[in-house]
């Protein structure tokens, strides 16, 4: 059971298979094989048979505490986040001083938009484990909400310190560099990421996006990608003043720069929906 | 052991009703941008309902639909009002109703952008799946135009 236990730790879900097979075949209701085995199917997204036989584990033992937290994530997965929120109260209430159960719920609220309790889970984790990365994700990510594109996330600040190789903290850093604007930076750092994990699927589609928005086709565009729709209200406003007041003193040239402009909200629209199918990530 | 603050421990997720994500900002743009502003009013209060900020935002919808009546009115019985459309008829031509609906419903979204902002931010975050736009936009525009059409016919009689 030790050597599936650093196979997973390690992600090496095949070999922790392998090994688990014929243990489960002499020993069919062992539970801590069980939930190894339901830990295996959880990292291989095999989530319902994970669910079954991590329920199954909590029959026989529902005081298991890592039979506790694949639950609640298997819920969270499934969406079913009353049930999720009522596993992780009773974990934490078990287990007041794991700041991982506090940062795993701040997740939770953030997920079901609830910002303000999500601050306040992550900040009585890290009174509990400073170095917590879970809780140091949610707080970060509170920050991104309140301050978008600001530089002066306490969160990240702690994360680049104290995790500076975790996954999380560059993912992290790709957001804080987007949402400042310095999409190229953001771009490099998100393809190394992918180097790393190329069948991420959240990588993928970061890096397609970064690559969306930093192709030199998509430069005319620049006012709506750096600035959303405060730039195409920006663009419109103009338009529809500089026109009227161009239409009464020249009305051809007001008509030529009015066809280019129509052109130019057509290739706003049309572009890049055909642009992302055309790049790979 | 220390004990954790109770308040924190208290489930946030009961009830049937619960906290939905918004309609993006894209569909709230596009719905004030054609629509007009009863149909940005509209979209703005759908996302209140489903965001469970109606306690909150009821007051700002309320203030702005005051806003509305009482300009509207004015402007077609006013002298300041027939100014004010004369200078717009002047400026836009035959484009200046449409611009005009098209300013005040933008305007509209631009407060509830302000308002749901970061709902907005943590769905985008957070990836969460949006209600579908179309639907929800088509939905908001057609009620808004014809609640100004209603609007227009009562304060001009």
């Amino acid at each position: 059971m030790h050597q599936v236990e650093v196979l997973l730790e390690r992600r090496r879900t095949s070999q922790a298979r392998a090994l688990l097979k014929p243990a489960l075949a002499a020993h069919p209701d062992h539970s801590g094989l069980l939930l190894q085995s339901a830990w295996t199917d959880y990292l291989e997204d095999r989530n319902d048979e994970a669910l079954t036989t991590v329920r199954q584990v909590l029959l026989a033992e529902p005081k298991d505490q890592s039979a506790r937290l694949l639950y609640f994530e298997l819920l969270l997965e499934r969406g079913d986040n009353a049930e999720a929120e009522r596993a992780i109260i009773e974990l934490l209430r078990d287990y007041p001083e794991h700041a991982h159960y506090y940062g795993r719920y701040a997740q939770l609220m953030l997920k079901t938009l609830n910002i303000e309790k999500s601050q306040q889970l992550a900040l009585e984790g890290l009174k509990y484990d400073p170095d917590s990365v879970e809780c140091l994700a949610a707080q970060t990510i509170c920050d991104f909400i309140e301050r978008p594109g600001s530089t002066t996330s306490q969160g990240l600040q702690q994360l680049l310190v104290r995790h500076p190789q975790s996954l999380r903290t560059l993912l992290l850093v790709v957001v804080a560099l987007e949402q400042r604007g310095d999409r190229g930076e953001a771009l490099s750092i998100a393809r190394e990421l992918l180097r790393a994990q190329p069948d991420n699927e959240g990588i993928v589609d970061m890096v397609k996006q970064l690559r969306l928005v930093t192709h030199w086709s998509m430069l005319p565009l620049w006012p709506v990608v750096r600035f959303g729709w405060a730039g195409s209200v920006a663009i419109w406003l103009l338009a529809a003043v500089g026109l009227s007041t161009l239409r009464r003193s020249d009305a051809e040239l007001a008509g030529t720069i009015g066809l280019v402009l129509l052109a130019y909200v057509a290739y706003s629209w049309i572009w890049p929906p055909i642009l992302k199918r055309l790049l790979r990530a | 052991m220390s004990v954790p603050r109770e308040d924190l421990l208290q489930p946030t997720l009961t009830g049937t009703v619960r906290t939905a994500a918004p309609y993006s900002v894209q569909t709230t743009f596009l719905t004030g941008f054609f629509g007009g502003p009863f149909a940005a009013l509209a979209i703005l209060a759908t996302n209140s309902f489903r965001l469970r900020r109606v306690a909150r935002d009821a007051l700002v919808w309320s203030a702005l639909l005051v806003l509305l009546a009482i300009g509207g009115w004015l402007l077609f019985h006013s002298v300041a009002g027939a100014d004010v459309r004369a200078w717009f008829t002047e400026q836009f031509g035959s484009r200046a109703a449409r611009f005009s609906g098209q300013a005040l419903g933008l305007a509209i979204v631009g407060v509830g952008y302000l308002l749901h902002r970061r709902e907005q931010v943590n769905a985008d975050l957070m990836g969460l799946t949006r209600p579908n736009g179309w639907i929800g936009g088509i939905g908001c525009i057609v009620l808004g135009m014809a609640v100004s059409v209603a609007f227009v016919t009562i304060i001009m009689e």
